[in-house]
């Protein structure tokens, strides 16, 4: 059997499985104690975050000698490192890299502000000892992981490219976009988040793989690993959500013990049962951030560094498709809208309310959705209702003072999409239909009382 | 040197990781495989420790009386607790050793399948093929729970 070499300790680094650290002060008296994450800085050395560990610290300075034990989460093979400190470096890609780790940690509980990496502790690696490696030897587990490890080939990112440069519009885009990762990658459960006109919030605006598509769902920016990946405009990568999740919770409790930390509100994002492995990797065009494309699985370390690097190329196809669209949407949308109007059928009424504050609307007592997506349907049912109007064009809606829409890059086509999306999938008996591109037709299938709050 | 709680929590299925000192003073990480709390006489304590029969170099240092660290966490809740103390020497195998690491091993597993969702037949893989028994005088305890309070001193009992 071959000696193992950090390339078989790949998976080890995911951080699904806590990892071990011995340290010993100069009296010879050891420490024990949990770390929170291990990476591979190169072919002979790894990094340790540094938040807590400050007898672990007093220890090295004193004996830089460490011993550390990690666990391979998907074979539950453990490796014993012997290794002794290098430095501490407190900036540059090494801590960057962990940083973006230990910020999903804290992200999972809303500890951003307060858990934070203070260094990245470099070792070098003096000799790795397998502990459990079972029948298989490390020559067949480095071609297991060198295959798992490869990611997506180029022909299924053409294809890909190939899918999102046909739509010809949002709603076809989005569908385009979760529909590929399934079909082409295998990505079975995703979800495409876009940012809002103040770039505060992203919204849920297509999914695929749950028992609700949520679309309309919010995330703040900066909160949750979906928002920290926003804020951070990088791509944050957790293997075992379970695992990360327990650590999460039980370091928010000290915080909130020591008072340094207020409980924070929940992250509302669509809801996948025993999930295990999450990637959100940030949309960018031109420098801005557009959005977020996520992928989950209920299996642990279920992507890779590869799965991560294929992402982003899918989410800047994404994002500088949403950006050709809505500039493209602006010239190409007709001046007046067509005169088509029919008559409502007659059955049972449906009550829409809406409050003018947010823009919250609800149809029945049941609530539908808000902001600017709610002021559209408000303004379109009100065209209905007083003037028979079906038909409408993007740019006469787009130029109705009452959606208060930014006068630069407004996001009025997602938001239409949005609405049209959470109307379908609420079945609601107000629909919106697309007839051209920049017309839609409002379908009512019955008489509506619209009621301002 | 225990309350009744905390003897309790020391002697279920913990995860358990040991730190010993070669006498050049390079550390070694260990795990351990049952834990009980035999002699808890106020300001010291004896534990009977379980260790991986596999791990030469603990056995080694366990049976020179060497320093041990012994580093106990409940797998649901992470509430850890750090042990000081010295080795009093491997202990003779006794009747009970195979039934008392049977229920440590069926305890800890259930833990880590029941919070992590880790297989069953994933964590049977890393279970030791055998145990070797050292008895541990402890004479220092810390809260070693995740957060900013980690390695704090445990105050003695009133």
């Amino acid at each position: 059997m071959t000696d193992p070499t950090l390339d078989h300790l790949s998976l080890c680094f995911e951080g699904a499985v806590p990892a071990v650290i011995a340290t010993a002060a100069g009296d010879g008296t050891p420490n024990i104690t949990y770390l929170s994450r291990v990476q591979r800085v190169d072919d002979a050395r790894i990094a340790l975050s540094n938040q807590f560990f400050s007898k672990t610290a007093r220890n090295l300075a004193e004996n830089p000698r460490a011993s550390i034990l990690l666990i391979d989460p998907t074979t539950y093979d453990e490796y014993r490192l012997t290794v002794a400190y290098e430095r501490t470096e407190r900036r540059g890609p090494v801590f960057e890299r962990l940083r973006a780790d230990v910020d999903a940690l804290a992200a999972l509980e809303g500890m951003q502000d307060v858990f934070k990496l203070r260094a990245a502790d470099i070792y070098r690696v003096l000799h790795i000892e397998a502990m459990r490696s079972g029948a298989r030897g490390t020559a067949d587990r480095a071609t297991e992981l060198a295959e798992a490890g490869r990611g997506p080939e180029p022909a299924v990112l053409a294809e890909m490219a190939g899918r999102l440069s046909r739509a010809t519009d949002l709603d076809t885009l989005v569908r385009a976009t979760v529909d590929g990762l399934a079909e082409l990658f295998g990505y079975d459960n995703s979800m495409l988040l876009l940012l809002d006109e103040e770039g505060r919030r992203l919204y849920t605006i297509a999914s695929r793989g749950y028992a609700a598509e949520g679309v309309g769902s919010e995330v703040v920016v900066g909160e949750g690993l979906i928002g920290m990946a926003a804020a951070r405009g990088t791509p944050l990568r957790i293997g075992n959500l379970r695992q990360m999740s327990k650590y999460s919770r039980t370091v928010r409790r000290s915080y909130e013990g020591s008072g340094d930390l207020a409980p924070g509100p929940d992250i509302a994002v669509p809801d996948l049962p025993d999930v295990q492995s999450r990637i959100a990797v940030p949309a960018l065009a031109l420098g801005q951030l557009v959005g977020v494309v996520v992928v989950e699985s209920t299996q642990p370390v279920a992507f890779s560094a590869a799965d991560e690097a294929a992402l982003m190329v899918v989410a800047s196809l994404l994002a500088a498709a949403l950006e050709a669209e809505r500039t493209q949407d602006h010239a190409a949308e007709p001046a007046a809208p067509p005169a088509a109007s029919v008559p409502t059928p007659s059955g049972p009424v449906t009550r829409v309310r809406f409050f003018e504050v947010d823009g919250s609307t609800f149809l029945d007592g049941d609530y539908l959705i808000k902001g600017v997506a709610g002021r559209i349907l408000w303004a379109l049912l009100g065209h209905h209702q007083r003037e028979g109007r079906v038909d409408f064009t993007n740019r006469e809606v787009r130029l109705d003072p009452s959606l208060d829409l930014p006068a630069f890059r407004d996001n009025f086509e997602s938001r239409l999409i949005l609405l049209k999306r959470r109307l379908d999938e609420r079945q609601a008996p107000v629909r919106i239909d697309k007839t051209r591109r920049g017309c839609f037709r409002l379908v009512v299938e019955g008489p509506v009382a619209l009621e301002q709050a | 040197m225990f309350d009744d709680e905390t003897t309790a929590f020391l002697m279920s299925g913990c995860a358990l990781i040991i730190g010993t000192v070669r006498a050049d003073g390079e550390p070694h990480a260990g795990r351990g495989w049952g834990l009980d709390v035999v002699v808890d006489a106020g300001d010291r304590a004896e534990v009977r420790l379980l260790l991986d029969a596999d791990d030469l170099t603990t056995i080694e240092l366990a049976a020179a009386d060497g320093a041990m660290a012994i580093t106990a966490a409940n797998v649901r809740t992470l509430r850890s607790v750090q042990m000081k103390g010295r080795s009093l020497g491997l202990a003779a195998p006794a009747a009970g050793d195979d039934e008392r690491a049977r229920r440590y091993v069926d305890q800890f597993f259930t833990d880590i399948e029941d919070t992590d969702g880790t297989s069953p037949e994933l964590l049977a893989a890393f279970e030791p093929s055998g145990f070797v028994a050292c008895n541990v005088e402890i004479v220092e305890r810390y809260d070693q729970t995740p957060g900013p309070g980690a390695g704090a001193p445990i105050p003695a009992e009133p």
